[in-house]
Parts: structure tokens; C-alpha cells; sequence
């Protein structure tokens, strides 16, 4: 807990003597870093000129999202038959799409509710980035579906409103529920997420000269000055929004599969579905904060606040839900056979053994339930490289897995003369890249103006925080030396420095 | 042209949270009830520090939730099923115009119920968070432009790592001198009479 | 802050030790069920026979299955605590580990699901896989064989022909077999983890948390795999056409939910007893309350999915659990399940304070361990009747379902009860025993 006890890890005491050893726990941010140290390096990101790199990925996302934008103009100029699907594909990359961004979606709620509501401080440092990425993902999965409806001008008929031809919406059709589902998910997740960000915009104002900035940043801090009145109601509204969006994570994606598992299309209809989007979302979604995360860290020098630690928290969460969406994979299977039902088979076995899109069912097995495995050795953890590169395969597993589910389940239907293997079009392939950009330049964005780590939040779990900080002394040592691991990231004592 | 100034209160710096922790408590003894601590983050165990109750956020919040429940009810059961009629409450269905039909072979009454739950979930959760946002708000006295603290140099550090506590003149039991010496007994630092221009 | 900070100073050396006379009344009370139980169901074994036997089979399979779901639980508790490198629980983590090692009295008492004569009312699939048996020796075949023969004449039985590579009990990885590894997987983990949490409070090494830890995550899946499978061949297989792929997750929900209000008034008990006064605070008891409340909302969510995913497409061969259910007087069982088994104990849980009170918290957990008798009776029981062709319900099977539910759970709760004496009652050399004592959340 503290950097006393430390320092004093090495000298290893015999078994039991007397009082017995207390395993401490790792710092959430390293070398002991001071409150200001803190605000500097975060804030930091935001004032002062962003490096090359950042100029290099922006220009090219902004670039990317004009192709999206063009895909879209041309697909209302004209039709929706520029993409690729066609009878018995009714279904193809516009709802894999969706379903794989607003999976994506889920990390950024999971980490600040769930994660929040177990106690688990460490995700103080990467809350901000995935709530961020959260709202962007949900923003790109929007517009599939909205495109989808063909007349995108009449989009708003989705909404009850009263109409002058007296049509009500279907409140019995899954795809109104995810109208729902998706839009109070996006509001939620961005009161949130504007809550969170309330203290850190006042910091900025703090520091900021007179000016456009200082405006601006003030009005978005409503005025904060860190009143401890104040912080009272806010951490109780920040509990209750975390207790309400948790289960609002969960509905969201089960909401999402109910779209197919209230079907009776073989394939699509069974019970697991909804636990079982569920965990395919949080494993996704990690993967992608992951993937953001570790550049951003490196880029800003942020590595003593996403400390080893961190990743090996969240390579831990992927090999989890990775796991499950492999027990998942297998009930399915499992119970395709145990039914009895020729046809809940069939369609497992043209997935996975004899039909013509079997290539999509092993990236998706291979990259969800094989790949993640690797995190069972620790040093594999603990090697970015490989982290970024399990979590890659995650990402496009990911994908695979709605590709598997949507189009190789419609390409095969119930009588073999309505069979046509489904092909992209260049304006499939094109929108979905240019989606990429635009959640790119989202997170380019973000990180150019608003603070990427909560900056308050991570002081609130500094040891000298805690007002009532026991210090046991010389009794505590850490796993870390307990165990002496080879590949050992910040030696003890240029810590304790 | 001179200004006028009114006196807001008396704000002083503590080193760090199990510091001014002590001093809340101090502050909380001596009977004071205008005043304030401000820190960069929630210290752990403050309210009572203080001496302040619970937020009542959470009755406002489930009352919220309950009335997005309602909502999403008789939205749903008033376009889609004769459940309002059922009750002898069918005018409301006239007058909202519905034509309930038998969809997705799910029947017309109360029992296709089940059909509703997504959309109630929904929307029980979106009326609860929109209560907490603006029910926090309401109770933080939040948004305002500016605020006399704002006048101090040193205040913009509570943002940093500063920790300050603040005692107001509108407290009955302040006084320029009994004040300042409360605060330079538990330990305050940098003690400023902070005034507001009028 | 009222509290006080613990440090080792102030635990007793070697912790606290459970002395059986203290809470004698309870443990009599037990054993003295369990006796009366066992003799009664030793009599419906022994002395009857026809409907009143077999209806009795399912009362045992009801009462074995329910101590089952009960004990899986508390071996995730600890898995889940230790797989998690969590803190707080440290401090009840001992009265798990002896919850998880009643696996094996349970072990025992699973034995008359073995008997054929027990299974015969039960698993019709069994009679259809013996008959062909008795026509494969006589024709020289094998079983399967003789399986497809007979759905020549009785196309129902192709389901079973499709299923015979899981549903036999002949061949391979058969019922009987899985029956075995499912008790040794349950056994081994939950010895496993007790026997180093016990070396622990000897030798006092820090390294026994993290092997603990590292069994724990490896061994998950395979505690996963076995409630699923265990759920499937004692309960799903009653209707061998019905399947759902939530089944696992279902009867998951419903261990680790009672098995933790099992665990609050098991705490409230011993701290009423004087034990755990320092290391178990109201901290706990908020902590415990919020796991309930989650694993009530858990349960919800997936009891809601199965049946609506089944009520909304309507198929047949699916929706014939829940017509059984739904039909008749089930119904209202159906019904006061979703009140009392969801809302009542969410809106109990939902206050703060509430969870913080253990006499409160006594009150909502027994009720909760009543909805969960109720939930596992609803999955087993309405197969019974017509099963053995006499309507809806058997008249007064009721009695053999009490004198099952008070033979098992009687005897298991005695053996259990009496095995917290054994060893400390929490871990009292673990590294995190003092995090666990002065935990604030």
C-alpha cells in the first residue's frame, strides 16, 4: 500500500515468526507521484501541442470519414441495393457492423459501473478513454441501421410520436426495442460520461488564461469549485448512475440479440443468446480500450498511471469473457446436436465443417476463444506486444463472430434452391472503413481537447488520499517480490525514490 | 470609481486529506453550519467529518425510474393492446387513436405483457439517469456562472492540490476575529478574507 | 468514523475455534430433522412401491438437487473470490470451503439416483435405453442399434436415437460416468482449496493465496462445465425432447444466489453465537447484501431471457417446459415465482441502510432460501404427475417431498454445522485477513 512498506519487500522474513505477513497491494500509480505531478501530465496532453503522430492519424481519419460519408451518399442517391445483399441474405455487414461497434460500446459502461460498483480502483485510470470510445462506438453502430431503413429522412418515425396517420410503432418487434435500447444507452452513457468529466473541466479552467478556452471550459464545469456539499450528491448521482447503467449495459446487448433469437431461423434461436452477446461485448470492448489505450499511454509518457498492472487487469478480463464466449460457442454446438433438430445442426455444421463460409467460423473461433488463451502465462501479459496483438485478433474475432451469426447462418436456408453465398460490395467494404476513421477522428478529437484520464479520480485513489491511512510497516510485502517474476516491469526500489 | 465589497467568508489551506479531515471535524464542534471544505476529489468519510445527512438523490431517482415504468406501461399498453378498454377506461384509447392488432401471433390482451418488458426496461432507466443528472443539479445549486471564491487568487488550487475549508460570514456564529483564530488554531494555512464585489 | 482499526494484536492466536454445544439448539434441531427425514425416506424407499415410490423419487431428487445447488455455490464463492484477488471476504471464506466440502455426505445421499428402480419414474429415456438393451443382448446388437429399431415402431424414440452419443448409459462418457466426475470434480476443488486455506493457518505462507488463486482460475471451467452438464442430466433430461441452451447459466443464477443467503445467516448465526465479532463487521453484511441484490437482478435476467426467448418464438418442441408450468395450478406458482422470487426480494434489497441491518437481512434470506425451494420444486416436480400418468399433481406427495427435503437438507446442514468446528472459523494466518477485517466500501 504505501512506499514504506515497499521498500522493506526484499528482506524476506522466515515463514512464520511471530505476526503473521500481509500481501499488499500494487499501486495504481507508480513511483509515487504527487497530486500536482498528476494534473500536469494529464492536463498536459490537452495544452500543449500535440505531437506529429497525432497529425498523422488525424489527417487520415478525417480522409476516412469523407469515404464513409460519400459511401452514404451514394447508398441514398442510390438505394440500398449497392450493398451486397440480396435474397436469402436480408441481413449482411450493415447489421454486423452495428452489432460489432455497439459492442464495442460496452467496455466504456462496464468499466465505469460495473468495475465501479465491485471497487475496483484501478479502473480510475482508464474509465475517461473508454466512456469516451463508448459514445464514438455507439455513434458509428447508429448509423447502420438508420442507413438501413432505406429512407433515412423518415428515421424519425422510429419515435412514438403522434402522426398524422395515426400509426403507431410495433412494440412487440425487437428492432423497435433496440431503438431504445441504443438511444438510452447513447444518453446515459454520455451523462455519465459529462458527469465524470465535471471536476476535470474545472482543473482545466484552473489553468487556463483568460480567454475563448477558459470560457468555454468554464461553462462545461457548471461552476465547479469542489465543495465538499457538493461532492456528496455527486458521488451519490455518480453511484446511481452506475447502478443504473450496469444492468442498462446487459439489456442493451441482450436487446441486440434478441433481434435474432426471437426468430425462429435456426442458428439465431436459442436461450444463451443474451448473457452470451453480453460477454462477446465486454470481451470486445476491452480489447479495443486495449488497443487505444496502450499507444496513448505510450505516446503521452502515461505508463506510471496505466501501470503493468492495469493490463494485466484487463488482459485478465479478456481471457474471461474470452472463455465464456468459448463455453458459449460450445453450448451451441452442444445442444445443435443434443435437440435433435436437423435443421439447428445443419447449420452448425455448414458453420463450422462443410460450408461454404467455414474460413469466417475459424477466425472467429480462433481469435475469440484460442488467441486470448496465451494469457494464461503471465509474461505474455505483461509484453505489450503481444497484448496488442491478442487484442487485434480479438477485435477482428469480434467481427468475424457477427459475420458467422448473420450472413453464414442466411446463406444456407431451410430449402436448398433459395442458397446464395453472400458477397460484399466495395460500397460495404468502403463504409465500413470510413467508420474507422470517423471513430478515429472521434478519439483524436477527444484526446486534443478533453482530459483522457480522470484526473480527479485518480488522486481520490493515491494512498495519502485516504485520511485515515493505516500504515502496517514492515509486516506488508507485495506479490511482486514475493514471487520474484522475470519479467518484472519497475524494480522496488527506483520506486520507492 | 470604487467598489463596493461585501465580505464572503474566511478560506484557509490545509496540507493534504487526513489534515483537513481533522479540521472538519474541528469546525463541525466549534457549531459552525455556513461553510465548506474543498478538495480535488471526494475525501472518504468527509460527510461525517461535516456532520452532513445523506442525499436524499436516491428517492428522487427511484421516483423517476417508477414514472419512465408508468410511461413505457401506457404507451405500450394503450397502442397495442385492449387492455385499457378491458378496464372501462377505453375513451383513452379513442383518443390516443390505436387499432391494437394481433402481430408476431402475440395476442391482443394484458398477457402479452412480456412483449412490453425491453421498452419499460428501457425506459425506467433513461427517466432515472435524466433524474439524477438534473436532480443533482437542482441540489448542487449548479450551473452558475460565477461564484465569489472565484475572487481568491489561491482558490484555483483546489483543483490542483489544494485543500481548503471555507467559512462563511452568512454563518451566525461567524466573526472576523473568532473565526480566523478557529482556523489558525486547527492548523490553516494562508488564512484570506475573501470578498465579493458588489 | 466509528470504526475500529483491526491489526493481529488484537485476533486471537490460531483464530477462533467453533464449539458445537454453543449453538446446539440449532444443531439438534438439524439432526434431529435429518434423522426423522432419513428414516421416513429409508421407509418410502423400502416399504413402498408404484406411484407412491416413484413420486417419492422425485422428492429425492428435488431435495438432493437443491442441497446441490446450495453447495455449488459456495464452492463459486470462493473460486470467485479467489480467482478475483479479492480482499473483503477473507474473513467468511472458511465457512464456504466447509459449505463446498459437504459435497461429499451429498455424494452419498445422491446414491439412490444410481438404483434403477429410483431412476425408472424418473428418466423415461433410461426405461426406452434398458429395453433396448434386454433387445440388443437377445438379438445380439448393440444398443443403439436396437434403439432405432424400436423408433420403427415408436417414432418418438428417433430424438433418442439422434441424442445417443450424450443420452446413454451404456457407451462412453455415459449418464453413470458423468454422475462420478461431476461429484469428483466438486470434490477435489473444494478439498483442494480448503486443505491449503488450512495448511495456511498453520505455517502462515503468503504463497498459499496465490497458488489458491491460480487453482481457482483454472479450475472455473471446469466447475462451470460440471453445474451445467450436472443440470442437464438430473433435471433437463426429465423431458428428454426439451432442451435450452441457458439451462447451465439458470440453475448457476440460482446456486450462487441462495448459497450466499445461506452464508448471511450462517454469519448472522455465529456472530449472535459471539464468533466473528472482529473480523466481520456491518462492512460484510452491506457487501453480502449487495451480491444478493445482484444475483437476485442475475437470476431475473436470465429466468426472463429463457422464457421469453421460448414464449416469443413459440416453438414446439420448446415451449412444452414452460406449457407444463403454465397450465393448470402451476401457473400460479409460475406467477408467485416471478413476484417472490424477483420483485420481493428487490425491492427488500434496494435500500442501503436495510442491508446494513442483520435481523433485516435474516428475514429477506430466509425468505429468499424459500423462493429458492420453490424455484427448484417448479423445475422438477410439475414433470411428476405426468410422468406417472395420474394428472396434473399426485395427491399427497406432498408428505414425501417434506420427509426427502427434511432427510437431506436435515443431514447436510448437521454435518455441516458440525464441521465448522473443525478449524478456525475464518482463515486466521491469511495475508488479507486484516483487509478483509477493515474493509470500508
Amino acid at each position: 500500500m504505501s512506499a514504506e512498506a515497499a521498500t522493506h519487500s526484499h528482506d524476506h522474513a522466515p515463514a512464520y515468526s511471530g505476526a503473521p505477513r500481509i500481501l499488499d497491494r500494487e499501486p495504481l500509480v507508480l513511483n509515487n507521484r504527487s497530486y500536482s505531478w498528476i494534473t500536469n501530465r494529464i492536463c498536459g496532453i490537452v495544452e500543449n501541442k500535440q505531437p506529429l503522430l497525432w497529425w498523422i492519424l488525424f489527417v487520415p481519419s478525417v480522409l476516412l470519414t469523407g469515404l464513409m460519408a460519400f459511401c452514404f451518399i451514394y447508398l441514398i442517391s442510390t438505394g440500398v441495393g449497392v450493398w451486397g445483399q440480396k435474397q436469402p441474405v436480408a441481413w449482411a455487414w450493415d447489421i454486423t457492423n452495428f452489432v460489432f461497434w455497439i459492442g464495442i460500446g460496452h467496455a466504456g459502461t462496464l468499466i465505469s459501473a460495473i468495475l465501479f460498483l465491485t471497487r475496483q480502483k484501478w479502473r480510475t485510470s482508464v474509465n475517461r478513454a473508454a466512456e469516451a470510445m463508448t459514445i464514438f462506438a455507439v455513434m458509428c453502430a447508429g448509423l447502420f441501421p438508420a442507413f438501413h431503413v432505406g429512407r433515412v429522412w423518415m428515421v424519425w418515425f422510429l419515435a412514438p410520436i403522434p402522426n398524422a396517420n395515426a400509426i403507431w410503432q410495433n412494440f412487440k418487434s425487437p428492432l423497435l426495442w433496440d431503438v431504445f435500447a441504443v438511444s438510452t444507452y447513447f444518453s446515459v452513457s454520455a451523462v455519465f460520461w459529462f458527469l465524470g468529466l465535471v471536476p476535470d473541466l474545472a482543473t482545466l479552467r484552473d489553468r487556463c488564461k483568460p480567454g475563448l478556452r477558459k470560457t468555454m471550459y468554464g461553462i462545461f464545469s457548471l461552476g465547479w469549485r469542489g465543495a465538499n456539499r457538493h461532492w456528496s450528491h455527486y458521488e451519490t448521482a455518480y453511484m446511481l448512475l452506475a447502478a443504473l447503467s450496469t444492468p442498462l449495459v446487459l439489456s442493451v446487448h441482450s436487446v441486440v440479440s434478441f433481434d435474432f433469437a426471437t426468430s425462429i431461423v435456426p442458428g439465431w434461436h436459442t436461450t444463451i443468446f443474451p448473457p452470451y452477446f453480453v460477454a462477446g461485448a465486454i470481451f470486445g470492448g476491452f480489447a479495443m480500450v486495449l488497443t487505444l489505450m496502450i499507444p496513448v499511454s505510450k505516446i503521452y509518457g502515461l505508463s506510471d498511471l496505466i501501470t503493468p498492472k492495469h493490463i494485466d487487469n484487463m488482459a485478465k478480463i479478456i481471457l474471461l469473457t474470452g472463455t465464456i464466449v468459448g463455453y458459449a460457442y460450445s453450448m451451441e454446438f452442444f445442444v445443435a446436436y443434443y435437440s435433435a433438430n436437423p435443421f439447428e445442426l445443419q447449420t452448425f455444421m455448414l458453420r463450422g465443417l462443410y460450408g461454404p463460409s467455414t474460413w469466417a467460423y475459424y477466425f472467429m473461433f480462433g481469435f475469440n476463444v484460442f488467441a486470448p488463451q496465451l494469457f494464461w502465462y503471465r509474461p505474455f501479459r505483461h509484453n505489450l506486444w503481444v497484448v496488442m496483438l491478442v487484442c487485434m485478433c480479438v477485435n477482428a474475432g469480434m467481427w468475424f463472430e457477427r459475420y458467422v451469426i448473420i450472413a453464414t447462418t442466411l446463406e444456407r436456408h431451410l430449402i436448398p434452391g433459395s442458397w446464395r453465398t453472400y458477397e460484399a460490395t466495395w460500397v460495404d467494404k468502403y463504409t465500413f472503413l470510413g467508420t474507422f476513421g470517423f471513430f478515429m477522428m472521434l478519439f483524436l478529437l477527444f484526446l486534443r481537447f478533453l482530459p483522457v484520464i480522470a484526473i480527479g479520480e485518480v488522486k481520490g485513489v493515491l494512498p495519502q488520499s485516504n485520511a485515515h491511512n493505516h500504515d502496517h510497516g514492515k509486516e506488508g510485502v507485495q506479490e511482486e517480490d514475493l514471487m520474484a517474476y522475470p519479467d518484472r516491469h519497475v524494480p522496488r526500489e527506483a520506486a520507492a525514490v | 470609481m470604487s467598489t463596493l465589497k461585501r465580505v464572503h467568508g474566511y478560506l484557509a489551506e490545509f496540507d493534504g486529506a487526513a489534515d483537513i479531515y481533522h479540521a472538519a471535524e474541528q469546525v463541525r464542534d466549534a457549531g459552525y453550519q455556513r461553510w465548506d471544505v474543498h478538495s480535488p476529489f471526494p475525501i472518504h468519510g468527509m460527510d461525517d467529518a461535516m456532520g452532513n445527512s445523506r442525499s436524499v438523490l436516491p428517492k428522487l431517482v427511484f421516483v423517476g425510474g417508477m414514472t419512465g415504468t408508468c410511461v413505457a406501461f401506457t404507451l405500450q399498453t394503450l397502442t397495442q393492446t385492449n387492455f385499457w378498454s378491458s378496464i372501462g377506461l377505453g375513451f383513452l384509447q379513442t383518443l390516443a387513436e390505436t387499432y391494437p392488432t394481433i402481430v408476431q401471433a402475440k395476442p391482443t390482451d394484458i398477457w402479452t405483457l412480456p412483449a412490453f418488458f425491453p421498452v419499460m426496461f428501457e425506459l425506467t432507466i433513461l427517466f432515472s439517469a435524466f433524474t439524477t443528472l438534473f436532480g443533482l443539479l437542482a441540489l448542487m445549486g449548479l450551473p452558475r456562472l460565477n461564484h465569489p471564491l472565484f475572487a481568491s487568487k489561491q482558490f484555483g488550487k483546489f483543483s490542483d492540490d489544494g485543500f481548503f475549508v471555507c467559512i462563511e460570514a452568512r454563518d451566525p456564529k461567524f466573526s472576523q476575529e473568532g473565526t480566523k483564530a478557529l482556523l489558525e488554531k486547527i492548523g490553516g494555512k494562508n488564512i484570506e478574507l475573501v470578498e465579493d464585489e458588489l | 468514523m466509528g470504526h475500529h482499526h483491526v491489526t493481529f494484536e488484537d485476533l486471537p492466536q490460531g483464530g477462533e475455534k467453533f464449539e458445537p454445544a454453543k449453538g446446539g439448539k440449532l444443531i439438534g434441531a438439524f439432526g434431529a430433522l435429518g434423522a426423522l427425514g432419513l428414516a421416513g425416506s429409508a421407509y418410502f424407499f423400502l416399504f413402498t412401491k408404484d406411484n407412491v415410490f416413484g413420486s417419492f423419487a422425485y422428492s429425492w431428487l428435488f431435495a438432493v438437487f437443491f442441497a446441490f445447488t446450495i453447495i455449488c455455490g459456495g464452492c463459486f464463492w470462493i473460486m470467485l473470490h479467489n480467482a478475483s484477488n479479492s480482499g473483503w471476504g477473507v474473513a467468511i471464506r472458511r465457512l464456504w470451503e466447509q459449505l463446498a466440502n459437504m459435497i461429499l455426505p451429498l455424494a452419498i445421499l445422491s446414491i439412490p439416483l444410481l438404483i434403477p428402480a429410483v431412476q425408472k419414474p424418473l428418466y423415461e429415456w433410461m426405461n426406452h435405453h434398458r429395453e433396448a438393451h434386454h433387445h440388443a443382448v437377445e438379438a445380439g446388437t448393440s444398443v443403439y442399434e436396437a434403439l432405432h429399431h424400436m423408433a420403427e415402431s415408436n417414432p418418438h424414440l428417433h430424438v433418442l436415437t439422434a441424442k445417443y452419443g450424450y443420452l446413454n448409459i451404456y457407451e462412453g462418457f455415459s449418464w453413470y460416468s458423468r454422475f462420478a466426475f461431476y461429484f469428483f470434480v466438486l470434490w477435489f476443488i473444494a478439498s483442494k482449496l480448503r486443505s491449503r486455506s488450512v495448511k495456511q493457518d498453520v505455517d502462515g505462507d503468503i504463497k498459499h493465496t496465490i497458488k489458491a488463486r491460480q487453482f481457482s482460475c483454472t479450475w472455473l471451467l471446469f466447475f462451470a462445465l460440471t453445474v451445467t452438464f450436472a443440470a442437464v442430466d438430473w433435471v433437463q433430461t426429465l423431458d428428454y425432447a426439451w432442451f435450452s441452451t441457458m439451462w447451465g447459466v439458470y440453475i448457476f443464477a440460482g446456486c450462487a444466489w441462495s448459497s450466499m443467503a445461506v452464508t448471511i445467516l450462517l454469519v448472522t448465526w455465529l456472530k449472535s453465537l459471539g464468533y466473528l465479532k472482529q473480523v466481520v463487521t456491518e462492512e460484510h453484511f452491506h457487501l453480502m447484501g449487495k451480491l444478493l441484490f445482484a444475483f437476485t437482478v442475475f437470476w431475473a435476467y436470465i429466468a426472463f431471457s429463457q422464457y421469453f426467448l421460448i414464449w416469443y418464438a413459440n416453438i414446439t418442441e420448446e415451449t412444452r417446459f414452460y406449457l407444463t408450468r403454465n397450465t393448470e395450478g402451476w401457473r400460479y406458482v409460475s406467477i408467485f415465482i416471478v413476484v417472490g422470487h424477483f420483485v420481493g426480494p428487490f425491492l427488500a434489497l434496494l435500500s442501503q441502510a436495510r442491508k446494513k441491518k442483520p435481523f433485516v437481512m435474516v428475514g429477506v434470506c430466509l425468505w429468499i432460501l424459500f423462493m429458492h425451494v420453490v424455484d427448484l420444486y417448479w423445475l422438477v416436480i410439475p414433470e411428476r404427475g405426468p410422468s406417472l400418468s395420474v394428472g396434473v399433481t399426485v395427491a399427497g406427495a406432498w408428505i414425501g417431498d417434506v420427509v426427502a427435503f427434511i432427510g437431506v437438507v436435515g443431514t447436510v446442514g448437521f454435518l455441516f454445522l458440525r464441521s465448522l468446528a473443525n478449524y478456525s472459523l475464518y482463515p486466521c494466518r491469511d495475508p488479507r485477513l486484516l483487509e478483509s477485517a477493515n474493509v470500508i466500501n
